[in-house]
């Protein structure tokens, strides 16, 4: 995910367009899912356009 | 170092505006970047925003897990032990119900054995003793011949002096049921008179002076057996321990090279002709 160009001098329209993206990552943050993995794995965080997750380490029985 | 809270105010000018907006992208840009780190069992799960980065600490659970998994293996092996354990135990009760009725069954023999032996105790059991097995005379003179037998005490042995001048003393062998063995009071070229010559009253009818046992009373003050005597002397007079000893012949020492050789010690202790037979074995009947 490419982090947001902020520019130096943004002009009104500039600002609108970086609150817009603010706002739609906020809102993807809001809907972050916790997923489980196998305990052995490491704990990952992704942020994409649409969704955001958290990989998270979870001991699962084996039998 | 935390990032501070944001102001939030309501009426913002355009430069207001624009620092806020600024500083929101900011800040969706670092939490974009937050890093997940795994971190060890034992510290808390940590979440830090700052303006270097964001990170969330994670407790990793692979090392807990495996000791947790080591941990299960040894409680499986415990529960194994456990069951063996519980078996055997049941197997070792089963086994001391049997030895215990083999104990039983054993004193109950022991028992019936000591209840079967002399009254006041056994001469050693088995002691070799000789007696002749052939005798008679040609031409005047008397031939014989001689054999070892096993021996032992019998219950109605008597050492006492009788009208006859000599004691007898009346022993069980292998090869007949009782023979009557006369008390020497010296040593030599001496045998025990065959029992089928023995008259009635115990004496020998052509080897009267063949014996084969010896009597001796022993001396506590000199720590040693005196000399042979005939028989025990009835009454107080005879009160004492005495050495009872086997003569041989020919040289011929069935026992540690010694001529005569003891056998069994009796004891008189009162004037009642009572004797202890004092067993040089073990007594396995003796009260602990």
């Amino acid at each position: 995910m490419q982090p947001i160009n902020i520019p130096e001098h943004p002009s009104y329209q500039q600002l609108q367009e970086l609150q817009y993206e603010v706002t739609k990552r906020m809102n993807v943050y809001l809907l972050m899912t916790v997923q489980k993995t196998h305990h052995t794995g490491a704990p990952v965080f992704t942020f994409a356009g649409t969704n955001a997750k958290l990989s998270l380490p979870t001991y699962v029985a084996s039998n | 170092m935390s990032i501070p809270q944001l102001n939030n105010p309501k009426k913002l000018s355009y430069n207001e505006l624009r620092t806020q907006v600024i500083e929101l992208a900011r800040r969706m840009n670092i939490l974009t970047e937050m890093r997940a780190v795994p971190v060890d069992y034992t510290a808390a799960a940590k979440f830090t925003f700052s303006d270097s980065g964001a990170t969330l600490d994670v407790p990793r659970l692979d090392e807990l897990i495996e000791q947790l998994e080591e941990a299960q293996e040894a409680l499986e092996e415990c529960q194994e032990l456990l069951a063996e354990c519980d078996a055997e135990q049941v197997a070792c009760e089963v086994e001391l119900v049997a030895c215990a009725e083999t104990i039983t069954a054993l004193e109950g023999d022991i028992a019936d054995l000591c209840s079967e032996r002399p009254p006041a105790g056994s001469w050693s059991a088995n002691q070799l003793v000789y007696t002749t097995i052939t005798s008679g005379s040609c031409s005047g003179y008397s031939h014989y011949g001689q054999q070892f037998n096993t021996a032992s005490l019998a219950t109605n042995i008597t050492f006492l002096g009788n009208a006859y001048g000599n004691g007898y003393a009346l022993i069980n062998t292998s090869s007949t049921l009782t023979a009557l063995y006369r008390i020497h009071t010296f040593t030599g070229d001496t045998f025990p008179p065959d029992p089928l010559q023995l008259q009635s009253d115990g004496s020998s009818s052509c080897m009267g002076l063949f014996g084969g046992i010896q009597i001796k009373k022993y001396d506590p003050l000199l720590g040693t057996y005196g000399s042979s005597q005939p028989g025990i002397s009835a009454g107080a007079t005879g009160i004492g321990t005495y050495g009872v000893f086997v003569l041989t012949n020919y040289n011929r020492y069935p026992l540690g090279g010694v001529n005569p050789y003891q056998i069994a010690s009796v004891t008189k202790e009162t004037a009642d002709d009572v004797f202890q037979y004092n067993s040089l074995a073990a007594d396995p009947c003796a009260e602990d």
